[in-house]
């Protein structure tokens, strides 16, 4: 399981404020770094939550 | 060679201002509409804020009555042409957020409008702007802003009607011929590389500039031996730290002659963020209890030991910024608490001094979360067995504040606040035999800088003569001051912005297409 970030996202770091395990907000590049190349399986319901919590569904889960 | 973009009107800006004034461009028919940002996506302040919205209802009543509060407000200073058309646009922003958006409003407040201006806050469930209208509150997506929602889906219905954007591409500078008519602008692509923008109009709507603290500094916006404070790692704004949001627009409109005005920051006081939140969303979250406490109607006191103000206005974050900013030297209060209070919060927290997402909170472990943050170097909140160490280490002044809390505990003890007629119910006595106290250093921070431009009835932007500048508009947070009169009262707001971009947009279009708009 992959995490990939829509081009359309806001950047607003509510991902990285509520799962900065797997989120970090890059100021310099004004983008979303995903912490993890890989999600691995015991994180999938966690990766799940994070996209529906994101304001503008730019959270994508990539199998 | 320079790239060039020919357009009909180039929209600088795509926050609620910008991005209304885009949706009137788009359903003008025939013109070719651009719209430049600098930031990577559309949104601006209002993406990361806004979760509900006042709107004027076109009825002949409720127009007339939010026209005479905005005239009272403002002691007539506003532009009260402006505010006629801006309040009859305000009536249009239900239909283009909840009906063409698909935004749910939940909930609805129907005003009276005998009733208009007698309430401001979170009583309304508006911290900013007037009390002028309906209150519609919004569901968003997941744990996001609803506008943020509301913004991107406008977006894409834009680009459906062959609205142009350009991200990363910030223009710097307006084109004005001798003729005094503005023809284009100057932007940079993400690589730096100069674009051309050839056009008939141009709206400004670029917000404000906390993201240029030199820029401020040198205004006077910022003044204090805390200005540190208002670089990104504090984020005392909430507004993205990155959000672009430099002042280019202000500079480009003064560079060609537009009428500079005041200049203030805007609402929602702040403690500084480190260890208390990690991004500028965390103060929404309900777990920051720190923002929770700090918008509560209890003693405030400046650096001088003094109240400045009835403490019920902290849930009026404009009233409460600009007292801030104007009692102290240094742009900041600070809230003390006992431990009684404290205490109390675990029970009852003020209902009507929490935003409305947060209804029902208790605070259980304010000490914890303050001692996490004191961790992570938060030098901006502590707590002490004595109101000497907490003098000590805020720097407050003693014998005052010790003098102000024996009148501020007397006031609850008679049942009458001589001095700000707080009303005793939220007086809350300060007692070191309670065993503990507690002190937040709260900025005036907010959603960005209000005002630098006037704009007249039609959006036009003003020269130093007050008089129109052809072919350029402007919109939004930056306008605020035509609106409000004192930029200092306007606080950004979606009743604000998007009806003086939704104004700018059908001028702009009616100029392009040879007349005036009237």
């Amino acid at each position: 399981m992959k995490i990939e970030i829509a081009d359309y996202c806001i950047r607003c770091g509510i991902c990285e404020d509520l799962y900065p395990d797997l989120f970090k907000r890059n100021y310099k590049d004004h983008c979303i770094d995903i912490l993890m190349d890989e999600i691995p399986d015991t994180m999938a319901d966690r990766v799940r939550q994070a996209s529906d919590d994101c304001a503008v569904a730019a959270i994508r889960i990539k199998k | 060679m320079s790239k060039i973009i020919e357009c009909d009107v180039a929209v600088m800006g795509s926050g609620v201002a910008g991005m209304g004034a885009a949706y009137k461009l788009a359903n003008a028919d025939d013109l070719k509409i651009a719209v430049f940002e600098k930031y990577p996506a559309q949104g601006g302040a209002v993406s990361n804020c806004p979760m509900s919205f006042c709107s004027t209802p076109d009825t002949q009543e409720a127009q007339k009555s939010a026209y005479e509060v905005f005239a009272r407000f403002s002691n007539y200073s506003a532009n009260m042409g402006l505010i006629s058309k801006m309040l009859k646009y305000s009536s249009e922003i239900p239909k283009i957020i909840c009906e063409e958006c698909k935004i749910e409003a939940p909930m609805i407040i129907r005003r009276d409008p005998a009733e208009y201006g007698t309430q401001r806050g979170y009583t309304v469930g508006h911290a900013n702007g007037l009390d002028v209208g309906d209150i519609y509150f919004l569901k968003g997506r997941g744990q996001g802003h609803a506008f943020a929602l509301a913004l991107l889906r406008l977006r894409l219905m834009l680009e459906k009607k062959g609205v142009e954007f350009f991200f990363q591409t910030p223009i710097k500078k307006i084109i004005r011929e001798t003729d005094g008519k503005v023809t284009g602008a100057i932007a940079y692509d993400k690589d730096g590389n100069e674009i051309q923008i050839r056009c008939k109009a141009l709206i400004v709507a670029s917000g404000g500039m906390t993201g240029n603290l030199d820029l401020m500094k040198q205004l006077g916006v910022v003044k204090t031996k805390y200005e540190y404070v208002y670089t990104d790692g504090y984020q005392v704004n909430i507004t993205f730290p990155d959000s672009c949001q430099d002042g280019d627009g202000h500079l480009a409109v003064w560079d060609i002659g537009g009428k500079r005005t005041k200049i203030a920051l805007s609402a929602d006081p702040q403690v500084p963020n480190p260890g208390v939140r990690i991004g500028p969303n965390t103060p929404w979250l309900a777990a920051n209890q720190v923002k929770i406490v700090t918008e509560q109607p209890y003693l405030r006191v400046n650096e001088l030991g003094k109240r400045f103000i009835n403490e019920e206005m902290s849930n009026q974050h404009t009233a409460m910024s600009t007292a801030i900013i104007r009692n102290n030297t240094n742009m900041c209060c600070f809230l003390i608490l006992d431990e009684d209070t404290v205490t109390s919060l675990a029970d009852h927290v003020e209902d009507d001094y929490v935003y409305f997402i947060f209804k029902g909170v208790t605070i259980h472990n304010l000490r914890q979360q303050i001692d996490e943050a004191i961790a992570k170097g938060n030098k901006h909140m502590c707590h002490f067995d004595t109101i000497h160490e907490v003098c000590a280490y805020m720097g407050i002044d003693e014998a005052n504040l010790k003098h102000t809390i024996s009148r501020y505990n007397h006031a609850k003890e008679i049942g009458y606040d001589a001095d700000f007629h707080t009303n005793p119910d939220y007086i809350k006595p300060v007692r070191e035999e309670s065993g503990h106290i507690y002190c937040f250093r709260i900025f005036a921070g907010g959603y960005d800088t209000m005002g630098g431009i006037a704009i007249d009835e039609n959006a036009n932007i003003l020269d130093e003569d007050n008089l129109p500048i052809k072919g350029l508009y402007g919109a939004g947070d930056m306008a605020v001051g035509s609106l409000y009169g004192d930029p200092s009262n306007a606080g950004g707001n979606v009743h604000g912005s998007m009806p003086s971009g939704l104004l700018a947009g059908d001028s702009a279009a009616a100029y392009v297409k040879g007349g005036c708009k009237e």
